[in-house]
């Protein structure tokens, strides 16, 4: 008898429906919309934190761990004829996760206030439908569903990019940006769904039941070659999103050209549901063909660290080289998510935290700037330091937190993958330690250029209340999860610990 | 014939006696809304008569030796009757601008629907024939039927040459087999089976009869023309009634004869099932027009829907069909908003153009949302009826290892996705120029638009909930 806990549908229901009300009193003003929006997700993340402390962690004895316990579930029969149920559930992991949704809700809400001007009941819409449907990504244990809000997030994306972007000077326009974002992630979407299919197939054949719930699907019984191909879909699906080296291609542009809010969003949460899908699916699914895989992976992110921060380092483009720090970043979550120990693995739930923070304080400053210089050209922007009370200072403190500065919650993150990692492979964590230098670089090269240097003409307005309030919360947190992480930690613990069980990576050439 | 027969040969009585009622109230008076009323009442009683009779437990039975009206046709039937009310609501809107007498429509919509009617429970050849003939022959003026329009009397023009000469090889495929076996009855030429030459060659003039009227390619060269430059609504009911009722009667030849065992049909069909979902597909990435994209997607759904009954030897048919009923609703709704924002009828007939479309979200956003959930449905969105039904033909396919098949299927709707949702973010760009005619603002109080948010309301909720469409589905077999 699974305990109907009515907070989970309700997460996901309460961003639709503000979602919908901004919409629809977007014709009454402009103010209406804004502040529906924010009290939804004011809300949501009131509400997460609320099940946050209700939700006593099971303590699992390693050695009997056989299936995850969530922590939270609620289940409704849909459509039996296809073993579909709408099957919600909650653990360390999607519970973090979701408050970081929400709390970046807060932020991508409170940062499009004044720059969005046209359409703003539909701008929210598309924004909060966005918000609902990660939520719905972090709790759905049906596949099925699952696959139904991984759809869903995208497509408000789309319109967020295509509709409030800005188009790039002489190069191509914003809907080329959005389009080549929709076009990458449905393929890879396409790519997911025919893995979720085969495998739903291969338990049917197996158990003569046709089911697409997680618990299920957890036990078939696949060939090696099987399990390899299966393993490949699942990977592709969420690959692309991550992103991984090769299939990062939509997303420098993609950033580049969305609203800040969009950029938030989409640096913030929407790379991270990648991450939380290889956690939850790919691994749990296909332990022996990842581990076969592992140390191709982790090449690849292994590249990815390097590659993207060289190219970072090499952007004019403020929001580019933001985007290609993304991808560096995301390049150490696939190192830690492929090590499987328990360290690395909680190391990278402190990352994809700290990272979601960070990268969301820098895009709101580049946002910021935008709307005041008009520019995010680097070798137009110089000599801030000084003026703009206050920017200056929080986006050296970004910016420290981007290079993984001890204190912030970057540094726990890379330290923890690293520390997890070494035992396994230490060659390969003797490499990346190197890639710390070019984080350095990239975030140096930041601040240099916009906050030295020569001054630009214009005086400019200073940073208002709340803007202010935004990037102190953000730094708050930051220095929370960077000084004291063990309640987050402790949250994720068992989620991990039971991955950690079921993942053993080969160890390949680089131990 | 007792007269327990006649009460279920009733929704086709009910049928014609209206087409007779509506030409006697011509004579009286001519008047659109009497005309489109009388049809619209008589084709609900029909309707409700099928339902009670398919509800209550007495109903299964033969009526006579040419019509057989068991659950599946009763399911067809329905279809038919919905889509062809659908029809007359939309014409009812879309001819009242029209300069000249506009209540034959309803006349020769309900003619070709007492032909539809006849299709799914026909037994032997000749029902097949009559009501094939009875279906398309009042189609040929309402295609045309906007004559100010050279398009119009293109299109049908075009229909009436490609039908006249599918019926041909239709009637000369019947000779074939009946010179050779002595009978027309579906049974008892399941009897003889496919083994005898003549068998073999008057199956295969029918089906490229019947590959003719259901637009499966390689016979499928009219659909965008005729399509286009028909009057919106008339292409309602031809996309959705006139292709059900074929493909419901084709599926009981098929059965009855017993292609699907038969190798050499077999793979003629499964052929025919992957041409249509590769060109069907591939040749609607080039057009622009919204009516052109939608005929061909309608090539490649006819070829999903072929791909399902290959799947499905033992002719369990809830899979087929529930795809059916799910093309006739997203049918009815996709090209039923297109109808809508066509009406009233203007001269300049550019019903599907590009122009109209650009931007349409900024200027009536309730009908763009109809449009693109409708569109979403047709690409397999998840939450429409359209996912649904594609879910089942994959997990029909994938169980009996029809591989290739699938394949074809997954890259048909990978091609499909690309070019519905070209369409659907059209309505939502910011037109760069003004081209269009705007569309009346307050579509949603008139029978029409009222009609097509109800149609929106059953996609999306059977999209959430399936499982009662399922399960009359799985009725539907003999």
């Amino acid at each position: 008898m699974i305990q109907q806990h009515w907070l989970l549908p309700l997460l996901i229901a309460i961003p639709f429906i503000g979602g919908l009300l901004s919409w629809l009193s977007g014709w009454i003003g402009k103010r209406i919309p804004r502040w529906i929006a924010l009290i939804t997700m004011m809300l949501t993340f009131a509400l997460a934190i609320f099940l946050w402390f209700r939700s006593v962690p099971h303590h699992q004895d390693p050695l009997i761990i056989t299936k995850p316990l969530w922590l939270a579930e609620f289940r409704f029969s849909w459509i039996p004829s296809l073993g579909i149920s709408y099957h919600l559930a909650l653990d360390g992991i999607s519970l973090l996760m979701i408050v970081l949704t929400a709390f970046i809700g807060i932020l991508a809400v409170t940062c499009s206030w004044s720059e969005i001007q046209r359409n703003v009941g539909f701008f929210k819409l598309n924004l909060l439908w966005s918000l609902g449907a990660v939520i719905g990504v972090f709790l759905a244990v049906d596949l099925f569903l699952f696959f139904f809000f991984w759809e869903l997030m995208l497509v408000p994306v789309y319109f967020l990019i295509a509709l409030w972007g800005h188009d790039r000077a002489g190069g191509k326009s914003k809907e080329n940006a959005a389009m080549k974002f929709f076009i990458y992630t449905q393929i890879a979407g396409l790519i997911l769904l025919a893995g979720i299919l085969l495998l739903v197939h291969a338990y049917h054949v197996q158990t003569g039941h046709l089911s697409f719930n997680y618990m299920d699907l957890l036990d078939t019984r696949l060939s090696a070659g099987a399990e390899l191909a299966l393993m490949l879909c699942f990977f592709i699906g969420f690959a692309v999103k991550l992103p991984i080296i090769p299939f990062h291609g939509w997303l420098p542009d993609a950033h580049a050209q969305a609203p800040t809010a969009g950029s938030v969003d989409l640096a913030g949460i929407l790379i991270k549901t990648a991450a939380y899908g290889l956690l939850r699916f790919v691994l749990p699914f296909f332990p022996h063909a990842s581990a076969v895989a592992a140390p191709y992976i982790v090449s690849l992110g292994t590249i990815g660290i390097f590659y993207a921060a060289l190219l970072a380092f090499a952007q004019s483009d403020m929001k580019r080289l933001l985007a290609y720090t993304s991808i560096s970043h995301m390049g150490f979550i696939v190192v830690g998510m492929y090590s499987g120990t328990l360290v690395s693995l909680q190391g990278l739930m402190i990352q994809m935290i700290a990272h979601g923070l960070t990268s969301s304080a820098l895009f709101l400053i580049s946002g910021q700037i935008y709307e005041r210089y008009h520019t995010r050209d680097l070798n137009v922007l110089g000599g801030m330091w000084g003026s703009l009370r206050l920017l200056p200072a929080f986006m050296m403190f970004f910016a420290a937190a981007l290079l993984g500065m001890p204190g912030t919650g970057d540094f726990i993150g890379e330290i923890l993958i690293l520390f997890g990692t070494f035992p396994l492979w230490p060659w390969l964590v003797s490499l990346i330690t190197f890639s710390m230098v070019l984080a350095g670089l990239y975030a140096l090269i930041l601040i240099q250029r916009v906050l030295f240097g020569s001054s630009p003409r214009q005086v400019v307005m200073a940073l208002n209340a709340r803007e202010i309030l935004m990037l102190l919360a953000l730094v708050v947190l930051l220095l929370w999860v960077g000084l004291a992480p063990q309640l987050f930690l402790d949250t994720s613990e068992p989620a991990m610990r039971w991955i950690e069980k079921i993942y053993t990576p080969t160890l390949g050439a680089w131990s | 014939m007792n007269g327990l027969s006649l009460l279920h040969l009733a929704p086709i009585l009910i049928t014609a006696g209206t087409a007779v009622l509506v030409m006697l109230s011509l004579a009286v008076r001519r008047s659109s809304l009497i005309a489109a009323g009388v049809s619209i009442i008589g084709l609900n009683i029909a309707l409700i008569m099928l339902i009670v009779q398919g509800i209550s437990p007495s109903s299964a039975g033969s009526a006579s030796d040419f019509f057989e009206i068991d659950s599946f046709a009763r399911f067809y039937m329905a279809l038919v009757l919905l889509s062809s009310l659908a029809c007359l609501t939309f014409s009812y809107a879309y001819f009242k601008g029209f300069p000249d007498h506009s209540q034959e429509v309803y006349l020769l919509l309900l003619l070709a629907t007492v032909g539809g009617l006849m299709l799914p429970p026909a037994r032997n050849l000749p029902t097949f024939f009559m009501g094939i003939e009875l279906l398309s022959v009042p189609i040929y003026p309402l295609l045309a039927y906007a004559r100010q329009s050279t398009k119009s009397l293109e299109s049908g023009f075009k229909y009436l040459i490609l039908s006249a000469s599918a019926s041909a090889t239709l009637l000369f495929g019947m000779a074939v087999i009946f010179a050779g076996a002595g009978t027309m009855d579906f049974t008892a030429l399941g009897g003889i089976g496919l083994n005898a030459t003549y068998m073999v060659v008057g199956t295969a003039l029918i089906i490229v009869a019947v590959g003719f009227k259901l637009s499966v390619a390689p016979f499928h060269q009219w659909v965008a023309d005729v399509y286009q430059g028909a009057p919106a609504p008339i292409v309602v009911f031809l996309a959705t009634a006139a292709k059900v009722a074929v493909f419901a009667v084709v599926v009981r030849l098929i059965h009855s004869i017993g292609i699907i065992e038969h190798g050499k049909l077999l793979t003629v069909l499964t052929s025919l099932a992957l041409a249509s979902m590769l060109i069907g597909n591939l040749f609607a990435l080039r057009q622009r027009n919204f009516l052109r994209i939608l005929a061909l997607s309608s090539v490649a759904h006819i070829g999903y829907a072929l791909t399902a009954l290959i799947s499905d030897p033992e002719a369990a048919l809830t899979t087929v069909n529930f795809y059916l009923a799910n093309y006739v609703l997203t049918g009815i709704g996709a090209f039923g908003a297109i109808s809508v924002i066509a009406s009233p009828y203007k001269k300049a007939l550019k019903s599907g153009d590009p122009d109209h479309f650009t931007g349409l979200f900024w200027r009536r956003p309730w009908i763009s949302i109809v449009l693109t959930i409708m569109f979403l449905s047709f690409s397999g969105f998840p939450m429409t009826v359209g996912f649904v039904a594609k879910l089942l033909v994959i997990f029909d396919a994938a169980r009996l290892g029809e591989w290739l098949l699938l394949t074809v299927l997954i890259i048909g709707s990978g091609l499909g996705i690309y070019y519905y949702l070209k369409s659907v973010l059209l309505m939502y760009a910011v037109p760069k120029h003004a081209h269009f005619v705007n569309m009346r603002k307050y579509w949603y109080r008139e029978i029409d638009g009222i009609i097509l948010i109800l149609i929106l309301m059953f996609v999306v909720f059977i999209g959430i909930w399936p499982q009662p469409l399922i399960s009359l589905s799985a009725i539907g077999h003999w």
